[in-house]
């Protein structure tokens, strides 16, 4: 449907202009400021898109009315020639029917001899034939104009015997030898097409053959056709159609001369005034009234052709019905159309709005997650430098733990260097008393001449020095602030150095101490001065519970197992109260009078320090304190 | 030649004890030495003919308590005591 199609590319041009001003948001907002906003808005939305609609279906509908005006016009013209066809077809048959009759012998025969019975011969023959080609009647006239024979003898308004010598097609034959004349039927009324032929005679013409045809299968035919077909003479004067109350009217009105002489030519017998036919031409259109109703109709006209000169053949279409139909086809078209339009842009907007509402959700999405892997990126630097703080703390504080450990062991160790002072000064005094007897010695032997005897005196006082001095060193090395660096030491060094260190406390207070077989063997991994406080503390801690006691022993051990080295000392004291055992490796818990209760709880750091630890260890008699190491 | 005078020197320091005996000697004495006071006992009789030389300071039996026995067995025989430590407490 083309027409549909040009509607279509009408509103998709007004929708696209209506989407491109919407396409820009400023627009769009600049719209907005004027447009009412809330129920107003779509109010006046509504009844600007109703009165868009509303036009759109004039115009669809009148576009659509003219496409089938056209249509029409296209099928009138095409049907024209087949019903102008028809009426030619007929009346060229018909024309054959006087041409053949004209030199008929027995038509020859009667206008010459006037023999009632060839009379009566004829007016059979020419029945025959009336009926054979559907000709209303077949007469013939003779030369008077007198009807000698006709086919319609025996009907009662027979034209046998009546005279026409007045009428055209029987003037116009004797004359001419042929004649036409469409007229009202003399005796009949009934109006017919008259073709007459002249029968030649051998001086003068005998008479004339006529055939009526009225027409009406013609106009039967046309009528089933379903058009309005009206055929019109030279004179603009209806005479065959399929509307019989126009027949004999005229196209134009006429005047007052013009109305006689057509009168004259149709030869009406009635005297009923020319009717004009109620036609009126509107464009395209042609406004008819029949049965008193104005009808719409669509046609065209051509002459008949050489078959009856003159004459021109009107058909005409019915159009209301098409033209409605196609007014509210492209109507309904067009709110289809802009239905769907406005569905199509309802939804291209709507995604549009969806894409945008989306996008603007992902941007936000977006943004808000940066933001917040910032803020957590934020949150873990914080927290990493807060970690980082509280480690250098924790370092600082394990550090100054670790320093005040030191300080402790350090101070542990100078209060062991007192205590053991008088007992070291003992020791010192014992070698120097020998080597000023050693020296006394020499010197006598020098002056008796003995001097091998004054060199071994010598001798002895160089072992004594040294002697001393090995005590000093033992001594300043226990006293030095920073221990020396970890060595595998034999545990029996330990033990020689602790006692040495002691020696002076344990010779005084008369204890007798029990020392293990050596053992080269039993190496540790550990400072020799770390071990010897150890040592130092487990032996004062013995001193100390031996004092005042009979018969004080001390007795130091060592044993081996798989990968560990046990030193043990044990006394023969009065061992330890149960109710200080729980808090013996607790700071400051001490059962001495002037202890400060540090002894076992540094000792038993260092034994950690060494990969160790430090335990009392149950005991028959006195107390038992046993160092495990791992052996090295 | 007279009798040599005979001196019985206890100490339970070797070096010092070694030395006092040679120092003794070169002063012309007889010198006895004994580590410890137990061992000196079983040589001391009444009829002593010398001087006890001894160390306070010693384990089991000190000086002192030497002291004691040989006053004891003889309140006549001279006894010397010594000390490293110089001060009296």
């Amino acid at each position: 449907m083309h027409f549909n199609v040009r509607i279509v590319a009408q509103w998709s041009r007004m929708e696209s202009i209506r989407l491109i001003s919407a396409r820009s948001n400023d627009q769009t907002l600049r719209v907005a400021t004027w447009l009412p906003r809330g129920w107003l808005a779509t109010g006046v939305g509504g009844l600007v898109a109703f009165a868009i609609l509303v036009i759109a279906a004039l115009v669809a509908g009148r576009v659509a009315a003219d496409r089938a005006v056209d249509g029409l016009v296209d099928l009138a013209r095409a049907g024209l020639p087949l019903a102008t066809a028809t009426l030619a077809g007929e009346i060229e048959k018909q024309r054959l029917i006087p041409l053949t009759l004209a030199r008929d012998p027995d038509v020859i025969a009667l206008l010459g001899t006037y023999d009632s019975n060839a009379e009566a011969n004829l007016d059979r023959k020419l029945k025959d034939i009336a009926e054979d080609a559907g000709s209303t009647v077949i007469y013939v006239i003779g030369a008077d104009g007198r009807t000698l024979a006709t086919s319609n003898f025996n009907e009662p308004d027979s034209f046998a015997g009546v005279k026409f010598p007045f009428r055209y097609y029987f003037r116009d034959a004797m004359t001419y030898g042929v004649g036409m004349q469409y007229a009202q039927g003399a005796v009949s009324a009934r109006p017919g097409l008259f073709l007459s032929r002249r029968v030649e005679g051998s001086n003068a013409p005998l008479g004339v053959v006529v055939v009526k045809v009225e027409l009406d299968g013609v106009e039967r035919t046309w009528r089933a056709s379903g058009a309005l077909v009206s055929v019109i003479n030279e004179e603009g004067v209806v005479i065959g159609t399929t509307i019989p109350d126009w027949r004999f009217s005229t196209l134009s009105a006429l005047k007052e001369p013009e109305i006689g002489t057509v009168r004259e030519h149709l030869q009406v017998v009635d005297d009923k005034p020319l009717a004009t036919v109620p036609i009126r031409q509107q464009g395209e259109l042609t406004i008819a009234e029949i049965d008193g109703k104005p009808t719409v109709l669509v046609g065209t006209s051509r002459s008949v052709g050489p078959s009856a000169p003159g004459w021109r053949l009107m058909l005409l279409l019915y159009a209301d019905p098409i033209i409605t139909r196609a007014r509210l086809d492209g109507q309904i078209t067009a709110v289809l159309a802009f239905s769907l339009l406005v569905a199509l842009g309802r939804i291209t907007w709507r995604r549009r709005q969806l894409q945008a509402t989306r996008r603007a959700a992902l941007t936000q999405m977006n943004t808000e997650l940066e933001e917040r892997v910032e803020e957590r990126t934020d949150q873990l630097k914080r927290a990493n430098l807060a970690l980082a703080a509280e480690m250098a703390e924790r370092e600082n504080a394990e550090t100054k733990v670790q320093r005040l450990r030191d300080e402790l062991a350090q101070a542990n160790r100078l209060s062991i260097l007192g205590q053991i002072a008088a007992g070291v000064a003992h020791e010192m005094n014992q070698p120097l008393a020998a080597i000023g007897v050693y020296a006394h010695n020499a010197k006598c032997y020098f002056e008796t001449g003995k001097s091998a005897s004054g060199a071994d005196s010598l001798d002895q006082i160089a072992a004594l020095t040294e002697q001393i001095a090995n005590k000093t060193e033992a001594l300043r090395s226990f006293a030095r602030r920073a221990p020396s660096a970890a060595t595998f030491l034999t545990v029996d060094d330990a033990i020689d150095g602790a006692l040495s260190l002691l020696s002076g406390r344990l010779r005084e207070a008369g204890v007798s101490v029990i020392k293990p077989s050596r053992d080269p063997a039993l190496r540790v991994m550990a400072s020799r001065i770390r071990l010897e406080q150890i040592l130092v503390n487990l032996l004062q801690n013995a001193l100390d519970a031996l004092r005042g006691r009979p018969h004080p022993r001390i007795e130091v051990q060592h044993a081996a197992s798989a990968g560990n080295v046990q030193l043990s000392v044990r006394d023969n004291g009065p061992g330890l109260d149960p109710a200080i055992r729980t808090m013996l490796f607790m700071p400051f818990a001490t059962s001495k009078e002037n202890g400060l209760g540090l002894g076992l709880v540094i000792s038993s750091e260092i034994a950690r320090e060494l990969g160790g630890y430090l335990k009392l260890t149950p005991s028959d008699e006195g107390a038992c304190f046993t160092l495990t190491l791992p052996r090295a | 030649m007279s009798i040599e005078p005979l001196v019985i020197f206890i100490d339970d320091d070797d070096d010092l004890r070694r030395a006092t005996a040679q120092m003794l000697e070169l002063s012309g004495f007889r010198a006895r030495v004994f580590s410890s006071a137990k061992q000196a006992l079983s040589d001391i009789t009444g009829s002593f003919p010398g001087v006890i030389a001894t160390d306070i300071r010693m384990p089991d039996m000190n000086g002192l308590q030497l002291f004691g026995r040989v006053r004891a067995i003889d309140p006549e025989l001279p006894v010397i005591l010594t000390t490293g430590h110089g001060d009296i407490d």
